[in-house]
């Protein structure tokens, strides 16, 4: 991380550049220049954020399938409404859906849902994180 | 200006941070309702705050109320954040006692807009309060000395009268005169006096405790009440204040004025069943004896079956009193 804030800006912003326009993940799964406009085009604090992201957002998956296998749904609700805020913030828009939906499901206590719609967010996550990593690491190199 | 971001996950918070900083506020952050409530309950607390509302503990709408319940601390501006939009929340949300209400993500524009509104809010709830306390002030001070007004003085004495019998302390009540403050209007002038009336004042109030009492009983006369005494000091107390005018000289136009008062003092021991006006009286009543002493001296009340007979404090208590023959 610390070496990470230690890009100038002017790097980050050729690799940023370099990675938005060859993303493999849609305008509908992240929305990198939304995000981007809402830190003010700051590099180095979008990828700060993104390693958050990338640290907190399995944390919080994982905390919402414990709660689910324990049947503690109110619990997964509030998994589902932290992950939801998170995506949101960072522009992933379609992910945060999936956790939209966990949350209303969760808290109407329709387990059948909860699970269809964790396991949909799970996919979904999956396939952000990795973009999200390959992100930083074309960054850093 | 200090603003409160109270919101749980971490990467929120940080976006929240970033975008306050930049917006120019000075960020204290908390984790959960619990430490945002005690942020904003402590001294010099910040008067801004953007709550989350689902958080850990008590949520954004729970701090809304138990703030709003709170009499005792200035203001807040409070604003809830939240992913919830419908009109129902919405409602909900304001009635708990938030001022405004904000759906994440947020927008940067957005929010330092609706900041800006409560900072409007905020600078005109302080005018406001700045104008009630200047008219309580008025109402209960007098103008020319800044002195408890009459009325309040004697509520005051009659509170601490009802303390000192409950507390079984010893309070001491004087009714203090300046000498011949006629002369001094006659000859000089009522703008002199008034500056006389001013200095007096403010010596006598200087030379006491920050929880006595000083105010003006009207005209020239003062009453004092010092509080919780140490008997075995009271006297010399008394002296003090005595001596606060007489010692130094009050610079007045065209002349440095040489001015001094008279006092009587009752003690709450010596009128252990007496209520604050009877007390007063016994202190004015020893005033005229000290008037009749010869002024610029301290005369103590006597025991109620010697009314009238009121002593030269040193007879009382072992303590020399200044007495001009």
């Amino acid at each position: 991380m610390a070496s990470l804030l230690l890009l100038s800006s002017q790097t980050m912003g050729v690799a940023m550049h370099a990675y938005l326009s060859k993303s493999p993940l849609s305008v509908d799964e992240w929305d990198r220049q939304e995000l981007l406009d809402r830190v003010d085009s700051d590099q180095i604090f979008f990828c700060e954020l993104l390693v958050m992201f990338r640290d907190d957002g399995p944390v919080s998956l994982k905390s919402a399938e414990d709660c689910l296998q324990k049947g503690d749904l109110l619990g997964l609700s509030r998994a589902a409404h932290t992950i939801k805020g998170m995506l949101r913030n960072l522009a992933m828009h379609r992910a945060a859906e999936l956790a939209d939906a966990l949350e209303k499901s969760a808290g109407e206590s329709h387990l059948g849902d909860s699970e269809k719609n964790l396991a949909e967010l799970k996919s979904s996550m999956e396939k952000i994180l990795p973009a999200v990593e390959s992100h930083l690491s074309g960054v850093h190199a | 200006l200090k603003i409160l971001v109270a919101e749980d996950d971490a990467l929120s918070r940080t976006l929240l941070e970033r975008t306050l900083h930049r917006a120019g506020y000075e960020v204290i952050s908390a984790v959960n309702g619990t430490a945002a409530i005690e942020e904003l309950t402590k001294d010099d607390p910040p008067r801004l705050a953007l709550l989350d509302w689902v958080m850990p503990g008590k949520d954004g709408v729970e701090v809304c109320r138990e703030m709003r319940r709170r009499k005792d601390q200035p203001y807040a501006y409070l604003i809830l954040l939240s992913s919830r939009e419908s009109k129902e929340d919405i409602v909900q949300g304001l009635e708990s006692g938030a001022d405004d209400y904000l759906t994440k993500p947020f927008d940067g524009d957005e929010l330092k807009a609706r900041l800006r509104v409560g900072e409007r809010i905020l600078e005109l709830e302080d005018r406001l309060v700045e104008a009630r306390e200047g008219m309580r002030f008025q109402a209960t001070h007098d103008p020319l000395t800044s002195l408890w007004s009459r009325g309040v003085i004697v509520e005051l004495i009659t509170r601490e009268v009802e303390r000192s019998h409950r507390e079984k302390s010893l309070i001491a009540v004087m009714m203090c005169d300046i000498d011949h403050f006629k002369s001094v209007n006659d000859k000089y002038g009522h703008l002199v006096g008034d500056d006389v009336l001013r200095e007096v004042s403010r010596r006598l109030q200087n030379s006491v405790r920050s929880y006595d009492m000083v105010g003006r009983f009207g005209g020239e006369e003062f009453i004092i009440v010092l509080n919780k005494c140490d008997p075995s000091s009271v006297i010399s107390r008394a002296e003090n204040l005595r001596n606060s005018i007489a010692a130094k000289l009050i610079q007045a136009s065209p002349n440095p004025l040489q001015i001094t008062v008279s006092l009587g003092m009752a003690l709450s021991s010596e009128f252990p069943t007496s209520s604050a006006d009877e007390l007063i009286y016994a202190a004015d009543q020893a005033l005229y004896a000290a008037k009749a002493a010869g002024r610029n001296c301290i005369r103590l009340a006597a025991l109620p079956n010697q009314r009238g007979k009121a002593k030269p404090a040193e007879e009382t208590l072992p303590t020399e009193i200044h007495v001009i023959p």
